[in-house]
């Protein structure tokens, strides 16, 4: 249904070009959820802006929509485009504007997104209120009156006011309260089930991405370092990258000394380095072929492509003692 | 939690919390600066609406038999020129400035707050220009653009509210522009074009409530400048023009005098505009304050 | 611009001299001698063009060059400026210095609320206030800055002393305050806080790392400031009946003598151009982050 061929991004940064996407192709099913990951600095929000349009991507590359070319700029999609991709912001606190009562922000969203007006309207917002589990006592306050997590719904219904085709989650949950995150998440996977809408859940956290995800793809610097089915990028082998991601994630079973560190920061952007963008920090460096040459995003499995120079067969031999979970 | 919590589950939102201009208000209560300041400005708007019901003279009468009268339990003040009732004059005298002055305000405040949504909403090309424009105008002091302009155009009052209102839009201007600046970075921004909202919505209905706060500090820090202004060019004698009993214009007809000893023809109005412009930057300070807590 | 502004002004300059009873034949002739009937462009390039070469054109009203009036009047109000300056920096920087010093306390409130009090008042209402007190009652100083011809530095500095009062009470609240809150920063920086603990005097400390910087945020406001003072020497000049640029300016106005009025004001432009100039590099000379030329 979405399928994303050759996006580039490129700003000015004091005369540099700065490349915050390079070269991203995925594609995506009706319902399905893509997981993009990555530390901050890797291109995943820049990545959702393109697709949103609130961001011109460069020349070249393209994004079809249920067979539609989508235009780069948001002016020039139709109504239709417009509604059919919508976003759930990470902070609500900024997604919400202050001054405008909850009933208003989601009243404009469904007289903007779903053409509604009148009794129609006052219906749907009844019925969209409900879906997202607040009751009417919550339409007539400020969103200040509301705790994060009430806020954060209330920039989910607004996301569905228009029945959207694929909603982007820009790191949803981690703004915050713990204790409200699994709610949050339970919340969009009810509203996935019912409604059929695709999600492209943006996350740091790979843990909240498994939760949620059909398919993942692992961003850094901007490129895709692995993308693949769930599983398959879970299960390995993987990325240098992405193991080093993995374990990250806390596991009750797992000893502190099988976690992977990376050094330093990730590399900025208008200065990658050259090669393999992330020889740097890799932990299974294996030569000079990393700093000269860029390796090529390579087919491991039908559907599961990683860049690396390593071999899969070899990456796979290397993984295989970590994936071994302690007995 | 399951993905069955009930509505129950979450909790109400806290309807108890104060909004925040109800903390804004709150704060003025109890500001003495801005007590003070209001209680200054409210004695001289009562004069400006009621003066001339409770005066002992009628503040244009004049009276040839008794000029340059010293104060004295029939004139408190004393007599000008004229032989007109300096008090009367003073009391009425707030009328003209209290009219001129913050209609000047009002205009650089929505002159100024268009201008500056739409150079910090667009940005890009139009903001450079304009703010280099802007910049360039605010270098030129606002008495001698107005007195080019008041050369140009003649004097009236209208004339002297669009001088000063258009002398001050860019000063307003500047503020608004910095704070959307700050919001249109914001994801409500970005929210209302995903809904495909144009450009004067999402200015007006969107970001402008949100720079509400800069613009009524800004505003009222204007209105003393404003007072300062007109009583200026009054002085000058390009502002409000006889026979109105306006204070700068009563200290430009009388002062020439004081050398003789005359100091009551002056002093009173002198003291007037002092105390009305101290009061309203008081109320200036008191808002200020109330806004940046 | 300041040409356009005298230009685009209504009004027959033939008509305006002559008067409404005058003959269109005689207004059309002065208008032409006075060049007035040319194209706006011709006007504009001949008047820089003369202005730069020191001809500011002639007066409508006087029938006499220009240049002289300006170059007078120019002299008069830099004096009068010089007065107020020369009192206003010293003061205004010592009197923030003694405020932050005595954060909070009475002595900071009685300069602050003082200083922010007689900065907002228009200039001819403390003018008149003072002129009132020093002038009329207590007879201390003259009234008017129009002292007998030849006389002194010491008897003009006298007569100079009043006008340059208001300037000097609007003045001080400014820099008063900047010096306060520069001074403030500076006195709770690491630096200061490092000088402290070394062990050096207090009042080394004070003089050696803290007034340096506490100065730099004042002598951006008395750059900024150089706008509003002349606006203020108008007023000034005019209340005090002194020949200055301002009231000459005021007074071309007043008489739509563009001529004047364009050289006047173009001759303030540059004023304040050279006066912004020299505090930029001030700035740089004494703030120890920012060399000149380092700043591109």
């Amino acid at each position: 249904m979405l399928q994303v061929e050759g996006l580039n991004k490129t700003y000015a940064s004091h005369g540099r070009p700065l490349r915050a996407v390079k070269d991203v192709s995925v594609s995506l099913r009706p319902g399905e959820t893509l997981g993009l990951v990555g530390e901050s600095g890797s291109g995943k929000t820049t990545f959702a802006r393109l697709l949103l349009g609130l961001v011109a991507p460069d020349e070249g590359g393209s994004i079809e929509l249920e067979g539609k070319a989508l235009a780069p700029r948001l002016a020039s999609r139709s109504e239709d485009q417009v509604k059919a991709v919508q976003i759930v912001f990470q902070n609500p606190d900024s997604a919400l504007n202050r001054s405008h009562s909850i009933r208003h922000i989601l009243s404009r969203a469904l007289k903007r997104l779903g053409g509604l007006s009148g009794k129609a309207l006052d219906a749907r917002l009844e019925e969209l209120v409900r879906s997202v589990r607040l009751t009417d006592r919550h339409l007539a306050v400020k969103p200040r009156q509301l705790s994060g997590g009430l806020k954060q719904r209330v920039a989910i219904a607004r996301a569905f006011a228009g029945d959207p085709r694929i909603v982007v989650c820009d790191e949803p949950t981690s703004a915050l309260d713990v204790s409200v995150q699994a709610a949050i998440l339970n919340l969009l996977a009810d509203l996935q089930s019912k409604q059929d809408v695709s999600y492209i859940f943006i996350s740091h956290d790979l843990g909240v991405v498994r939760y949620l995800s059909d398919k993942i793809a692992v961003l850094y610097l901007g490129r895709i370092m692995e993308f693949g089915p769930s599983e398959a990028v879970f299960s390995g082998p993987h990325h240098p990258y992405t193991e080093a991601l993995l374990s990250a994630v806390p596991k009750l079973d797992r000893t502190e000394s099988s976690r992977i560190r990376l050094d330093g920061e990730i590399p900025s952007a208008a200065n990658p380095p050259t090669g393999c963008v992330f020889h740097t920090r890799c932990p299974r460096k294996i030569g000079a072929i990393c700093e000269t040459q860029e390796p090529e995003l390579l087919e491991a499995q039908p559907g599961h492509t990683i860049r690396c120079h390593i071999p899969y067969a070899e990456l796979a031999r290397l993984q295989k003692p970590e994936v071994v979970e302690p007995a | 939690m399951s993905a069955t919590d009930t509505p129950a589950a979450l909790p109400a939102p806290d309807t108890a919390r104060r909004s925040p201009w109800g903390e804004v208000l709150h704060s003025l209560l109890r500001s003495g600066t801005f007590l003070t300041g209001l209680a200054i400005l409210l004695f001289w708007v009562v004069c400006a609406l009621f003066g001339e019901h409770f005066v002992p003279y009628d503040p244009l009468d004049a009276d040839i038999i008794n000029t340059l009268a010293p104060p004295s339990a029939d004139h408190w003040f004393g007599t000008d020129q004229l032989g007109r009732d300096v008090f009367s004059r003073v009391i009425v005298g707030s009328r003209d400035i209290l009219t001129v002055a913050p209609l000047a305000t009002i205009l650089a405040t929505i002159a100024g707050t268009a201008l500056g949504l739409v150079i910090g909403y667009f940005r890009g090309i139009v903001d450079d220009i304009v703010s280099r424009v802007l910049e360039a105008f605010m270098a030129i002091p606002v008495v001698i653009i107005a007195l080019l302009a008041i050369v140009a155009l003649g004097t009236s009052k209208a004339t002297v509210i669009v001088v000063i209102g258009l002398s001050f839009a860019p000063i307003i201007a500047r503020t608004v522009r910095s704070a959307v600046l700050a919001e249109r970075e914001l994801d409500y921004v970005a929210a209302a074009k995903l809904r495909h909202e144009g450009a004067l919505h999402t200015m007006f209905v969107e970001i402008l409530p949100n720079v509400i706060p800069p613009i009524l500090v800004e505003t009222t820090v204007r209105l003393g400048y404003a007072i300062f202004a007109v009583a200026t060019l009054s002085f000058m004698g390009f502002g409000i023009q006889p026979p109105s009993p306006d204070w700068g214009l009563s200290i430009s007809n009388n002062y020439g005098m004081i050398g003789g000893g005359f100091w009551w023809t002056v002093l009173f109005d002198a003291m007037a505009i002092a105390s009305l412009v101290i009061g309203v930057n008081l109320v200036a300070d008191g808002v200020h304050g109330a806004f940046n807590d | 611009m300041v040409f356009l502004g005298g230009q685009v002004l209504p009004g027959n300059v033939g008509r305006a001299i002559l008067g409404p009873f005058a003959d269109q034949r005689a207004v059309d002739a002065l208008n032409h001698s006075l060049g007035v009937d040319r194209p706006l462009l011709v006007q504009y390039g001949t008047w820089i063009w003369n202005f730069l070469h020191g001809d500011m054109g002639t007066s409508y009203i006087f029938r006499a060059p220009v240049a002289p009036f300006v170059i007078d009047a120019l002299g008069n109000s830099m004096k009068l400026a010089l007065v107020a300056f020369v009192l206003v920096v010293p003061i205004g920087i010592l009197g923030g210095v003694i405020a932050a010093l005595n954060l909070n306390r009475p002595l900071d409130r009685i300069i602050s609320l003082g200083g922010l009090s007689v900065t907002v008042l228009p200039e001819f209402v403390t003018g008149i206030i003072l002129i009132l007190v020093f002038g009329v009652w207590l007879r201390w100083l003259p009234i008017a800055a129009a002292w007998p011809k030849g006389a002194g530095v010491l008897t003009q500095l006298y007569y100079l002393i009043l006008p340059s009062l208001p300037l000097f009470l609007v003045l001080f609240g400014y820099i008063a305050r900047m010096a306060r809150s520069g001074m403030i920063e500076a006195l709770d920086s690491d630096y200061t806080r490092t000088a402290v603990l070394k062990g050096l005097p207090w009042r080394t400390v004070i003089w050696r790392h803290v007034l340096r910087n506490a100065l730099l945020p004042t002598i951006t406001v008395i750059a900024t400031q150089t706008g509003y003072l002349i606006g203020g020497l108008v007023v000034i000049e005019t209340l005090f009946r002194y020949q200055g640029i301002g009231s000459l300016i005021f007074t071309a106005a007043r008489g739509k003598d563009f001529p004047m009025l364009e050289a006047g004001i173009l001759t303030i432009g540059i004023v304040y151009a050279v006066a912004t100039l020299v505090a930029d590099f001030l700035y740089s000379v004494l703030n120890p982050r920012i060399r000149l030329g380092a700043e591109q």
